[in-house]
Formats: structure tokens, C-alpha cells, sequence
């Protein structure tokens, strides 16, 4: 939507074509966590009203594209209808990665990809209902507060002790799982799931590997998604994890273009990484889009990765280079998540709690690299600019690494610097991440 | 007299102030129009880098608390116009497609 808008704008006279198959149209896909917990009616999720649709002057047709020909440049449709095309735009999101399980198919295991399945979710969670998830990231909390907060009681499986371990710290990991605990959510550690046992197909229970039976009305899945990347594949375009996209955000043909989460793009490092995040979606779409419309000249430039999100209630800000390794609760990128946040290497961290703010840097050379602020959210904007910005903070370094730093402090009086142009931008930024 | 000072202080400031938003950490999930008392669509100022510059706003303030990712802010109608105060030095800039060589957005 964000490259059709922009299209509109570039030229009045161009026949726009969304190919959607998704029957609820365009929303506020991370919308749906609050939907879930009842902050939000579910036809609020629509940011563009049928005046606005009709003013964009747009064809939609609600139908799964099924091929691609390059070569034609034609698209096929599902119900066998073919469409052409001057230039393509691919933006076919991600798929959750579902459980394997015996016992998966039966009704009443779910996950979050879209609003349908939002809807199946809080068709099945009331007072007296019981739900298992298993997963980790932002999706797996957002489904525990959204079930929790419709009357259900919780049972949240982690196959390890810590939550989102390769982006937390162990004191965020923990804050995290200790609010869980105080909102009544029953947090199993070292648990695996191990089967789904169904009574009139429908879901009754679940094992765990060690045996542990626990009955159960609805088992949700959220272990991380995949970029729906089989239409681009099967198109013999250019794919590894995702779309290989250049800068300009070509899809290795001069009239197809890839955006949001299956566009693998080049970031500031050189390296090829994914992000499922929802803003960075909405600027390749815009730079795909401009591209599209005129020639392709406009450069897709990868930011540090940022995502503010809400763990347990807790609102916690993430940015950059902040964590290392894999979770295992997570076999994909989870939604709201970015490869690079988990790119650490050896960079120096500081972290802090002051009053109700958890704030933990990772420093680089000569810039913040990363950030996690959690609870009290104050810090996260001062911290966005000095990141974003590659502010230089070389001389302020040693003071945050000082024992009882005071680190609010210190960044705090950094942003002032910044802002009054008395630091810059830091020397010819090296690449802070791992190979 | 003291007593009402503090109130005094506040409905000034709130006078004298815009709801202004942190674009790129908006996901349009409309919760802050949802919760407008006034009916203002601001999800839209949000999408479009606009503070809320609406004579029906009344900075009630529901939008600023119940945004469930806090990007929304009362920043004060003479900072934002002029003064670099808690502003930050530029304008917060949706993503907008290309050209730009800033550090924000692209």
C-alpha cells in the first residue's frame, strides 16, 4: 500500500493493481496484538477508509497470485485469470512457521499471521478456557496477553529458562518473565512440546516431552515466520532467505521489484540481513514504489533496526546491535524482530535500572550500537537519535564503562551535545557487526 | 494562590501544546483515533508527520497515554515552531522514499 500511495502521487494516470489474498484487505498487521487484548475494536485495524481506496484510484483484486512469468510479464491468478504488468511489485509478507507436532492439524491450534487467525483466537479464549503457547519473541507474548486478557488461563512453554535470549539480556529476559508471573501467566521452563491430543478433532490437550499432560482448549504457535518467497522462486528470481533485492530494490529483473519482509536487502554493513519490522516494510515500499513509477535511481538505505513493542505490559524499545546467538524458542525471525539485533560481537554492554527504567547500551568504537530501554520509555528517544544519527560518543566511552555509571545521565548529556552540534557524526562508520 | 498552581501550570502547557508524533515507530494500528474524544483521525497526522494541529483537539491527552507504543508526545506549539527545546534538531520524518543523505528515515 505504502508503494501504491506513493506511485498515486508520482503519476496521476497509472493503472494501479493490488493482487491480495488476504479476504480482510489492508490493516495494521501488529495492530492485531491489540486488538487481541480488547484495546481496539478489530475494524479500527483499517487505516485507509473506502474514500481514501477510492481517491488512490486502485484495482484490488482479493485473489492469491499463483505465477509469475517474467518474461511476458504476466502475473496468473488463482482462478486461472492472467494479469500484465509493466512493473511488478512482490510484497507478499511472511508465513508463520508452524508446529510439526502430532496433533497440528487438529482445530483449535493456531497462529498469528493475519486477522482471521486473530479472530479464530478470540473466538476460543474465555473465562474457564485454558491455552498453551509455545514460541518466543514478540508474537509468542503478544498472543499470552491478548489470550490472558480475554479470560483465559495461560500456560506459556519455554524449551529453555530465558525468554528471547539471543536479543535480552538476562535481566531483561527476567523482568519480562517475572511480569508474566505476576499477571497469573504459568510459565513452564525446560518444556517442550511434544504432541496435541484431540477429542472430536478438536483440540483436548497437549504432552510434553517428558510426559506432562495438560488439558487445553486452544494451543498457539508462535516460533517465528518465514518469507513467503515461493512465487519469486518459482519465477527464477534471485532467492536465498528472502528476496535478493539491489539497492534500488530490484528483484534481479528490471521490472519486478521486492518489498517488507521478503525483500532481502543489503544493510549499512554490507551484509544481506532480514527484518520483520514494520517500518522499514513501509520505506522499501515507498522506495520500491518512487522507483517503479519513475526510474530506478532512489537507494533503499537500511537504519539501524528499531522496533518499540510491549512484553508483559512492559513497553520496551530495541535498536541495533543488542544481542547474539538463537533462542531456542524461535526457529525463525519473529515478527518485529531483526537479524541485526542479534549480530553482536564482542562489543562492550552497560546496563542499568533506574526507577522504572531498564536501560542496557552496547557500545561501539565510536557510536551507541545498540539499545534496549525497557519500562519507563524517556531514554529511548535521546538513544534513537544518538544511534540513528551514529552520533559520536568516543569521549564519553570510558565513563559509561565506569562501575555505578550513571548512565541516564551520561545519555542524557550526550543528546544535549548532539543537539547543540557539539559532538558529530562519527568517523567513517566502520561495520560494528560480526562477519 | 498555591494551591492552584500546579494545575495553572499544567492546562498552560497543555494550551500552549500539539500532540506530535515519532513516525517511525508507528505501526497505524489506530488505537489513538480509536480513543479520540473529538473524532480527530490522528493515525492520519501520524502517517502524514503532522502534529496534531486540529482546533477540535482539546490535548485531553487519551491518545498521548493509550498509544500502546508511546510515540506520541505533547511537544509545545513554540518549541515546535521554532526553538529547539526537548525537540530534537530536525523534524521527525516518516519514511519517506529517497533522496535525503540524513542519518534518519533514508
Amino acid at each position: 500500500m505504502a508503494a501504491a500511495e506513493t506511485i498515486r502521487d508520482a503519476d496521476q494516470a497509472a493503472e494501479i493493481c493490488v493482487v491480495g489474498e488476504d479476504p480482510n484487505g489492508y490493516y495494521s498487521r501488529p495492530g492485531l496484538a491489540y486488538y487481541l487484548t480488547r484495546e481496539l475494536p478489530r475494524d479500527h485495524l483499517f487505516p485507509f477508509s473506502t474514500a481514501d481506496l477510492r481517491r488512490l484510484d486502485l484495482t484490488w483484486i482479493g485473489e492469491a497470485a499463483t505465477a509469475v512469468d517474467p518474461a511476458a510479464h504476466r502475473v496468473t491468478l488463482q482462478n486461472g485469470r492472467q494479469l500484465a504488468y509493466d512493473r511488478l511489485l512482490l510484497a507478499t509478507g511472511s508465513r508463520a512457521i508452524g508446529t510439526r507436532v502430532p496433533g497440528a492439524e487438529l482445530d483449535g491450534v493456531v497462529t498469528l499471521d493475519g486477522m482471521d487467525d486473530a479472530r479464530r483466537m478470540v473466538r476460543r479464549s474465555r473465562k474457564g478456557k485454558v491455552a498453551v503457547v509455545v514460541g518466543g519473541g514478540i508474537t509468542a507474548l503478544e498472543i499470552v496477553e491478548g489470550l490472558r486478557t480475554r479470560g483465559a488461563h495461560v500456560h506459556y512453554f519455554m524449551r529453555k529458562d530465558r525468554y528471547w535470549s539471543n536479543v535480552l539480556s538476562e535481566s531483561e529476559s527476567r523482568i519480562v518473565e517475572l511480569a508474566l508471573q505476576r499477571e497469573g501467566v504459568e510459565i513452564h521452563t525446560f518444556t517442550d512440546l511434544a504432541a496435541i491430543r484431540g477429542r472430536g478433532g478438536r483440540v483436548a490437550a497437549v504432552e510434553t516431552a517428558r510426559g506432562n499432560v495438560i488439558p487445553c482448549d486452544i494451543v498457539a504457535v508462535a516460533v517465528g515466520v518465514r518469507p513467503r518467497v515461493e512465487l519469486a522462486r518459482a519465477a527464477g528470481l534471485p532467492c536465498d532467505r528472502g528476496v535478493l533485492v539491489d539497492q534500488y530494490l530490484r528483484a534481479g529483473d528490471p521490472d519486478i521489484y521486492a518489498a517488507g519482509d521478503i525483500a532481502e536487502a543489503v544493510g549499512r554493513t554490507g551484509h544481506r540481513t532480514l527484518q520483520v519490522l514494520w517500518n522499514p516494510a513501509l520505506l522499501k515500499g515507498r522506495v520500491a514504489g518512487l522507483n517503479m513509477a519513475t526510474e530506478p535511481v532512489h537507494a533503499y538505505e537500511q537504519d539501524e533496526p528499531l522496533n518499540v513493542t510491549r512484553l508483559a505490559g512492559l513497553h520496551t524499545t530495541i535498536i541495533g546491535l543488542v544481542g547474539s546467538g538463537s533462542d531456542a524458542d524461535l526457529e525463525g525471525l519473529s515478527r518485529g524482530d531483526s537479524e541485526v539485533w542479534s549480530k553482536l560481537c564482542n562489543q562492550a554492554i552497560v546496563e542499568s535500572q533506574r526507577g522504572d527504567a531498564h536501560v542496557r547500551l552496547t557500545l561501539g568504537e565510536h557510536t551507541l550500537a545498540g539499545a534496549v530501554v525497557m519500562g519507563d520509555q524517556t531514554l529511548s528517544f535521546p538513544l534513537q537519535d544518538l544511534i540513528e544519527g551514529h552520533a559520536d560518543v568516543t569521549g564519553a566511552v570510558g565513563a559509561l564503562e565506569a562501575p555505578e555509571a550513571p548512565i541516564v545521565d551520561i545519555v542524557n548529556g550526550l543528546w544535549a551535545d548532539w543537539k547543540a552540534g557539539r559532538i558529530g557524526t562519527a568517523p567513517a562508520a566502520r561495520p560494528e557487526t560480526a562477519r | 494562590m498555591g494551591l492552584f498552581t500546579a494545575d495553572r501550570a499544567k492546562y498552560r502547557t497543555l494550551a500552549g501544546a500539539w500532540v506530535t508524533p515519532e513516525p517511525l515507530r508507528c505501526v497505524q494500528c489506530g488505537v489513538c483515533s480509536f480513543n479520540c474524544p473529538m473524532g480527530i483521525d490522528v493515525r492520519r497526522h501520524v502517517w502524514r508527520v503532522e502534529p496534531v494541529v486540529d482546533s477540535a483537539c482539546l490535548t485531553c491527552s487519551e491518545c498521548v497515554r493509550r498509544c500502546p507504543r508511546g510515540l506520541l508526545r505533547f511537544e509545545s506549539i513554540t518549541d515546535a515552531q521554532g526553538q529547539p527545546d526537548q525537540a530534537r534538531p530536525e523534524p521527525a520524518r516518516a519514511p519517506q522514499a529517497p533522496a535525503r543523505s540524513s542519518g534518519r528515515g533514508g
